[in-house]
């Protein structure tokens, strides 16, 4: 290891500080100003209160509620789709999977707006459905199922899941009692991960769910946008405030399970002896 | 547990891809019989095991019996067989015992009963106090008997193994695979186990089928394949061969060394085979084959002589006692008698 002179270090130091305070900054002043009863006085005069958040919840809980059921839906909804989608690419990889594993991707490259207007095209004319939170349901379903899929077949590629269950078989496991007993649960840190990651995404998800929201059906995000273009600024941060608060616990939790995933993939998944793969 | 017969009738294999990997093979196997599939790799071993696990089905023509009956349309969960993989295919998200007791567990046996068979298999491989672990938790040689016990905890009718030791260091697989003899002795089990190792095919087949690019290129026991073998490929795949071109006129064996008498008719082209150990050196006075010696490798019990066949011709190699000492450059005779020496 070189060393590194005490001049150079408090040099990095002092950069990265500065940098760090550039992003974190207006972060800091945009929550500050949701709990400042006069944000053009500033927080020292006019002084802190919970009123703007307080009027932001009677305003929008529902925005709120609304998100997290769409969220947890969405949740729901990848899981029954996604993780046997995922079985089923692991088990049979043909050129056919191949295509269905792209196909599934495709809706990642291409902007939300686009699958928003392709949805409304083609269902917008139904109308009890176009108006219900369901519409925005599945626009969140496409966008998001590729990470289920992309997070589930990942670690059943890393454990050799068709070994395995070619072992239970050979036990004399049904197809059924092989999924239950062991491919769900060793797929279980790509389920948990990919439920987290759909769960953040869906929760966040702008650009599709503007444009297929109507009056009745807003989220969380699309609630903040019409706050920011007709609101007073401190009631705008006040709800990024309440935005914020769902969404950072969700964020530190993918980062933890994330972090430790890649502990357990250290170890050795297969069922190969570490010590005699080593030279 | 008696084991079974098990007919394999007429099976090839290709792939959806239209890779061959099996011609058409047939043999069958005796009830308690193990039998051994050698082969180099890529040559179709795997495959014909899982033809007979019920993992993959033979192409069109193709059967399998078990004891007569004709189980090819069953799969695997149907056929009670017990199978060992190379990678072990042990369950991580279950202890040892769990594992263990998993094939009891789907057949629905209560679980006080099957933890308790599952104990006296682990005890019987000698992983009595290894139940409660995880498998990250072991080491290669202790997984690879948790796979075994796994497989015998069902009691299956055969047990297939492809490749078990593979994975593991030399001394490691010595051990195990005196153990995997022993075992199959006591359960008088019928077994087949696929290798490349020939040594693990000798000392774990009563029989050893001998496997070439997808075809059977002998069956026989392991003085069979290595006294008699039938082609030159079993010839040099197992154990180790000497090759000595020249031709025959007059019931003589004429090489550029020298010359041999053997009982066989004229031919212009013939080529002999014998085994290193086959190879008696003697004083090059009046030897009637003549060499050089190249290089000798003193191996402690024995003592490996190279000779020099002549250019472009490898090496022939005689085994001798540890005695003598050899200098490279310095000339020797060579006897080897008719009945070591194979034509092929
Ligand atoms: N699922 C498969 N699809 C296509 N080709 C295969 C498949 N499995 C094996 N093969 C090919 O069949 C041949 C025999 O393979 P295998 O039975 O695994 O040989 P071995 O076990 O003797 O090494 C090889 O050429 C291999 O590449
Ligand atoms: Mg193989």
């Amino acid at each position: 290891m070189q060393r590194t002179s005490p001049l150079i270090r408090a040099l990095g130091a002092g950069v990265t500080f500065l940098v760090s305070a550039f992003m974190i900054v207006p972060v800091i002043l945009s929550l500050a100003a949701g709990v400042t009863a006069n944000y053009f006085q500033g927080i020292w005069r006019s002084g802190a209160t919970i009123d703007w958040v307080a009027e932001v919840w009677t305003l929008y809980a529902g925005t709120v509620f609304l998100s997290l059921q769409i969220a947890l839906a969405t949740v729901a909804a990848t899981l029954l789709i996604g993780v046997p989608a995922a079985y089923v690419l692991n088990r049979h990889p043909s050129r056919g999977a191949r295509a269905v594993e792209e196909i599934i991707t495709l809706p990642l490259a291409i902007p939300g707006l686009a699958i928003a207007l392709a949805l409304l095209v083609t269902y917008g004319g139904f109308g009890d459905f176009r108006k219900s939170w369901a519409f925005i349901l599945v626009g969140h379903v496409l966008y998001t199922l590729p990470f289920m899929v992309r997070s589930v077949m990942a670690v059943l590629a890393g454990i050799d899941a068709r070994t395995l269950e070619e072992g239970a078989a050979s036990l004399g496991a049904t197809p059924w009692q092989r999924f239950a007993h062991v491919i769900l649960p060793n797929a279980r840190p790509g389920i948990l991960a990919g439920a987290l990651m759909v769960m953040t995404l869906s929760i966040g998800e702008f650009n599709l769910t503007w444009m297929l929201h109507t009056p009745l059906t807003k989220t969380l995000p699309v609630g903040l946008a019409d706050s920011y273009a007709s609101m007073r600024l401190e009631i705008a941060s006040a709800y990024t405030l309440i935005f914020f608060i769902m969404i950072v616990p969700l964020l530190i939790g993918l980062q933890l399970f994330a972090a430790s995933l890649d502990q357990t993939g250290a170890r050795n998944r297969t069922g190969q002896p570490a010590e005699e793969i080593r030279p | 547990m008696t084991g079974i017969a098990i007919t394999v009738e007429a099976c090839g294999k290709t792939f959806a891809d239209g890779t061959r990997a099996l011609s058409p093979i047939s043999f069958e196997i005796g009830a308690g019989e193990s039998i051994a599939i050698l082969g180099p790799s890529g040559c179709g071993k795997t495959t014909a095991l899982r033809i007979i696990a019920g993992l993959e089905g033979p192409d069109p023509g193709g059967r399998v019996l078990f004891d007569g009956a004709d189980v090819t349309p069953l799969p695997i969960e149907r056929r009670n067989v017990g199978m060992v993989f190379q990678s072990y295919a042990l369950f991580p998200n279950m202890s040892v015992i769990e594992n263990v007791a998993y094939g009891l567990r789907v057949r629905g046996v209560p679980r006080q009963p099957r933890l308790g068979q599952a104990q006296e298999v682990l005890a019987m491989m000698r992983l009595a106090e290894f139940g409660g672990r995880r498998i990250d938790q072991l080491s290669g040689g202790q997984r690879q008997r948790v796979a075994l016990a796994r497989a015998l905890a069902v009691k299956p009718r055969v047990l297939l193994l492809d490749e078990p030791l593979t994975a593991l260091d030399a001394a490691l697989r010595e051990d195990l695979r005196a153990e995997i003899d022993g075992l199959l002795r006591t359960l008088r089990i019928s077994s087949v186990y696929v290798t490349h190792d020939q040594a693990e095919a000798m000392v774990l087949g009563d029989r050893i089928i001998v496997m070439e690019r997808g075809a059977i290129a002998q069956i026989g026991t392991p003085r069979d394949i290595y006294f008699r073998p039938a082609s030159r490929f079993v010839a040099s795949f197992v154990g180790t061969m000497n090759r000595l071109e020249g031709a025959i006129r007059g019931g003589v064996f004429e090489t550029r060394a020298g010359r041999l008498p053997v009982d066989r008719a004229d031919a212009a082209e013939a080529v002999a085979f014998f085994r290193p150990e086959a190879a008696r050196l003697t004083p090059a006075d009046g030897a009637p084959l003549r060499f050089r010696v190249a290089r000798c490798h003193f191996l402690g019990a024995a003592q490996r002589v190279y000779l020099d066949a002549g250019e472009g011709a490898p090496a022939l190699i005689a085994d001798t006692d540890n005695r003598r000492t050899w200098q490279p450059g310095q000339e020797t005779g060579l006897a080897v008698s008719a009945s070591d020496l194979l034509f092929l």
